[in-house]
């Protein structure tokens, strides 16, 4: 492995030359998105020094189908987040803190939902989303997102209510709060940490996902960023100065959202990484 | 202002540990009860079952005449102040103290009035805007106090407050909690392992072992009527000595020598009996009990002398759990004396003995404890005038 | 006077964990906290699971107006259907390069980037920046690149490598490859956040006491790095095979299946028999499968793999 190269300037040189090479297509799709559409396709690999153009990015923000894509993922996420945070955080609640068989039984159960393949409750999920009129709405789509990340969201913040020690329950039922109370206003926000986790990997992975808005919302009735994108390769002639414009566009939001909140990020995928 | 009773309260955990059994005692309106035992006693346990953190398996708990077994906490009316003060760490020290009022749908005025006025009483309006993080451990006692005080509940259950704080500040709050609750005149059940803030502290002290009541009584009969064994050993610093002794025809054999102590008279003839002595009360005489000088403590104002009896030791198994005689089982396992009773003295600061040296020394027939060597139960004392003790 | 119980000489206990029930229980833990939550992941998630199975016994689809019960006709048609079975070959090989791949890579990078320094802030940015890009985003990218006129093709030309110029998604082999690639690229930093976490709980003193004892550079790494970072070894690889069976974005995007059908995995199929074909029940029987392997190969991992960890 490399830790032979653990020493001395070998390492930087060769970290930062592995980078570069990794780095390559975030190159490619950063440094053209700023290049007029002949040049990306005679040099695409260099960078926009005299023919630098915004003009990619601006076209692409007037699509109205990137406004109404990035307005849809918004309402989406941010449903799906809304719902699926105080719910999950619940549930952690209840499994921690009751220390019974049924608790235990009940985070396996959760547990199970984790190795679930989208696609093998993508079909029965819409015949339930069917009966229950939610077909083709926003509410289909969120309460689907909120669903299939509900355990995962337990998980992170039933391991990090293990932190949390119980006297300060007994301290909040003393002083005669009910159980909602003490939940939610002792409780709740100690877990910032933990919900700071939860929401940018979920809000990342319902951003992302493509093929749920898709089969649920209906290209019709309503498309998300994401979705917009699928829809829109295919198509012949590709701008492609222009479609790098919409990525960038599309990939923005969750980028930001990830560079701010990057400590949880790691924090919330490690709470796996030492429970399993 | 209410009455707590316990009325044959047993508590089961689900691993078969019986942390409470059969306790009975009643704690009057205004009192300061404290529980005190070594680790395991059950004393923490019983005073959660107050506060309604735990079931009670068997028994009744009433506060203010009332049955509150099945009333949830936040309905009993008591405020707690834990070991680790449990303050909310999100919340400043004013927000944590108006929680419970706020609970209680109080205006926001009167809570804030409220909150005040008993900072001020604790000396922490400085404090009020900051978090727990940012207070010192004596702080956080504090708040915690004043969070449970400012409720004004009709119980304060107080587990071990004092714990965390360092020695001085421990011994500057012991006389400052009293004080406020003297003041408050609010029912306190306070819970410690150690045996000098029970003395100093309580109305009353209840000594527990393994989940049973061993005696209740103010400080000063437990000190000097101990009911049994552990309680002798266990209250009292230095722990009382105790000897193997038999009667005969109306006198005392202990180690070798024969008292003739007439409040004992009475007992009957060749049995067994553990006799306690306290370490004040041992002398050294010109002629008395053989012994052998094995450690020395010069604490200025007095010296405190191990000594080494030639008589048997009292098997000691029993009062494993009193930490001074495992000090003597450490000093044993050291090498430091040998085999043989050992007994503790407080002897005047003038006294100058060294090791190895054989002196005499005799105890005060007036302040000796006879304990029935099988149950450990004290025998009663006969012709006792009021100012014997 | 002695107000006191008859003190019993009680046997020695030993404190036990305690786990009782407070009146306060129906409290803090009533089971209405966790309700909402239940409900909305039975609804939603099981139900349909179980709805998957039932589907999978049926020949509904949604064409046709009626569904009839056809037991398990549709898994015996599975034996026989080359496409089918094309699929689950095409997952097996990828997942098997998926789980190794980015993993190993993601231990090294871990290794070579686990500096405190600023550089190595950054550079680690840079590799976890693909994970947060969305799947269609990273297709489209590695697909400019991988076509005919692609970028890999013009660069190479433009450096006198030209005869390395490959039509990288028009044969059966290089299109696996480079499905395999773009996963690799993207699950790569996601692997390196896991063993560098792994990494930094590692104790210093062990390291230095290693140092000290000179023991360095690879034995160091096989003695005292590798046990320390074998429960990441278990995440990640269970993770990876999750990952790698539920592809789908690239394989969709990029070769669509092809060519002819070397990239079309189970996932991929999946979608085409329900959505494009209209055969739910067919494709829930084949949902179940996935499922079956997942579930079961994940569980068989954690426990094998979680067994070796102890022992190391």
């Amino acid at each position: 492995m490399t830790a032979l190269a653990s020493r001395g300037a070998l390492r930087p040189l060769l970290a930062v030359l592995v980078s570069v090479l990794f780095a390559a297509p975030l190159y490619l799709a950063l440094v053209n998105v700023f290049k007029p559409a002949d040049a990306i396709r005679t040099q695409p690999l260099a960078p926009p020094l005299s023919d630098f153009t915004t003009a990619n990015v601006t076209n692409a923000a007037q699509l109205s189908v990137v406004q109404s894509g990035l307005k849809t993922s918004l309402i989406i996420t941010v449903g799906a987040l809304l719902l699926m945070v105080p719910l999950s955080a619940m549930v952690a609640y209840y499994i921690s803190r009751a220390d019974t068989r049924v608790a235990r039984l009940l985070m396996l159960f959760l547990l199970f939902g984790l190795m679930l393949p989208p696609q093998v409750v993508l079909i029965p999920t819409t015949v339930i989303l069917r009966h229950l009129h939610l077909m083709f709405t926003y509410w289909g789509v969120i309460l689907n997102f909120a669903a299939y990340y509900l355990p995962f969201a337990v998980f992170v913040y039933a391991g990090f209510l293990r932190s949390v020690s119980r006297e300060l329950d007994e301290a909040g039922a003393i002083d005669g709060a009910s159980s909602f109370k003490v939940f939610w206003r002792i409780i709740f926000p100690l877990m910032r940490p933990a919900t700071a986790s939860v929401v940018v990997i979920v809000a990342l992975w319902t951003w992302n996902d493509f093929l749920s808005p898709l089969i649920i919302l209906g290209a019709a009735h309503g498309v998300t960023i994401t979705t917009g994108i699928y829809l829109a390769i295919g198509a012949y002639s590709i701008d492609y100065g222009q479609e790098f414009g919409v990525m960038l566009l599309a990939s923005l939001p969750v980028l930001a959202l990830f560079l701010l909140l990057q400590r949880h990020f790691v924090s919330g995928l490690t709470a796996g990484g030492t429970k399993g | 202002m209410a009455r707590v009773e316990l009325s044959g309260v047993t508590k089961d955990f689900s691993d078969g540990v019986r942390a409470v059994d059969e306790l009975s005692l009643e704690i009057e309106d205004g009192e300061f009860v404290v529980l005190v035992g070594p680790s395991g006693c059950g004393k923490t346990t019983a005073l959660r079952m107050i506060a309604g953190l735990e079931s009670v398996t068997d028994g009744v708990i009433s506060i203010d005449g009332r049955v509150v077994n099945d009333v949830p906490s936040a309905k009993r009316d008591v405020a707690m102040v834990f070991q680790n003060y449990a303050l909310y760490p999100h919340m400043t020290v004013f927000e944590n103290m108006a929680f419970g009022l706020q609970q209680r749908r109080m205006p926001k005025r009167e809570i804030e009035a409220h909150v005040v006025e008993i900072a001020r009483l604790l000396e922490l309006e400085p404090y009020l805007k900051r978090k727990p993080r940012a207070l010192s451990g004596g702080q956080r006692q504090r708040v915690a106090m004043g969070r449970a005080i400012v409720r004004h509940p009709s119980v304060f259950l107080m587990d071990e407050p004092l714990s965390n704080l360092d020695a001085k500040l421990r011994v500057q709050m012991r006389a400052e909690i009293r004080a406020l609750q003297r003041e408050l005149g609010v029912t306190t059940v306070y819970v410690t392992h150690d045996q000098v803030e029970a003395m100093t502290m309580g109305d009353r002290v209840a000594v527990l072992r393994g989940g049973i009541l061993q005696q209740i009584a103010p400080p000063d009969e437990v000190y000097r009527h101990p009911a049994n064994v552990f309680v002798a050993g266990f209250i009292g610093s230095p722990a009382m000595n105790l000897l193997e002794a038999t009667s005969s025809a109306g006198s005392l054999n202990v180690a070798g020598l024969s008292l003739d102590v007439p409040q004992y008279a009475h007992l009957p003839g060749d049995r067994h009996y553990a006799v306690g002595i306290r370490p004040e009360s041992i002398t050294l005489v010109p002629e008395g009990i053989a012994a052998r000088v094995i450690y020395t403590e010069d604490l200025g104002a007095e010296v405190i002398v191990h000594f080494l009896l030639d008589a048997p030791a009292l098997d000691t198994a029993e009062l494993s759990e009193v930490e001074e005689v495992e000090d003597d089982a450490v000093l044993t396992r050291l090498g430091v004396g040998g085999d043989g009773a050992r007994v503790v003295a407080r002897l005047p600061a003038s006294t100058s003995v060294s090791v190895d040296e054989r002196v005499e020394i005799a105890l005060d027939r007036d302040k000796l404890h006879v304990f029935d060597r099988e149950s450990g139960v004290a025998v009663e004392r006969r012709g006792e005038s009021a100012l014997v003790a | 006077m002695i107000d006191s119980q008859s003190a019993r000489w009680p046997v020695a206990r030993r404190r036990s964990s305690r786990k009782a029930r407070s009146p306060n229980l129906r409290f803090w833990t009533v089971p209405s906290f966790a309700g909402p939550g239940v409900v909305l992941y039975v609804g939603l998630v099981f139900l349909p699971l179980i709805l998957a199975f039932a589907y999978s016994l049926t020949d509904k689809n949604l064409l046709s107006a009626q569904t009839g019960f056809v037991g398990l006709d549709n898994y015996r048609g599975l034996l026989t259907d080359d496409v089918f079975k094309q699929s689950v070959k095409v997952t097996a090989v990828m997942t098997a390069l998926i789980v190794v791949l980015p993993n190993a890579l993601g231990l090294g990078i871990a290794l070579m980037l686990s500096g405190e320094t600023r550089l190595y802030a950054v550079l680690r940015t840079i590799f976890f920046i693909p994970i947060v890009l969305a799947g269609v985003v990273v297709s489209f990218i590695w697909q400019a690149m991988l076509t005919d006129y692609g970028v890999i093709n013009t660069v190479l030309g433009e450096i006198g490598l030209g005869r390395f110029q490959q039509g990288w998604l028009d044969t059966p082999n290089f299109a696996i490859g480079s499905i395999v690639a773009v996963a690799t690229w993207q699950y790569t930093g996601f692997c390196a956040v896991i063993y560098l976490a792994a990494l930094k709980a590692i104790p210093h003193e062990l390291i230095e006491a290693a140092e000290v004892d000179g023991c360095t550079g690879f034995r160091r790494f096989r003695r005292i790095t590798w046990p320390l970072v074998a429960p990441a070894v278990t995440i990640n690889t269970v993770l990876l095979f999750i990952t790698g069976f539920k592809l789908f974005d690239y394989v969709k995007i990029i070769t669509n299946g092809g060519p002819g059908g070397s990239t079309n995995n189970m996932a991929l199929n999946i979608y085409s028999v329900g959505f494009t074909q209209n055969a739910f029940g067919l494709a829930s029987a084949q949902a179940v499968v996935l499922f079956a392997i997942v579930a079961g190969v994940s569980s068989a991992a954690v426990i094998l793999l979680r067994r070796r960890e102890v022992e190391a």
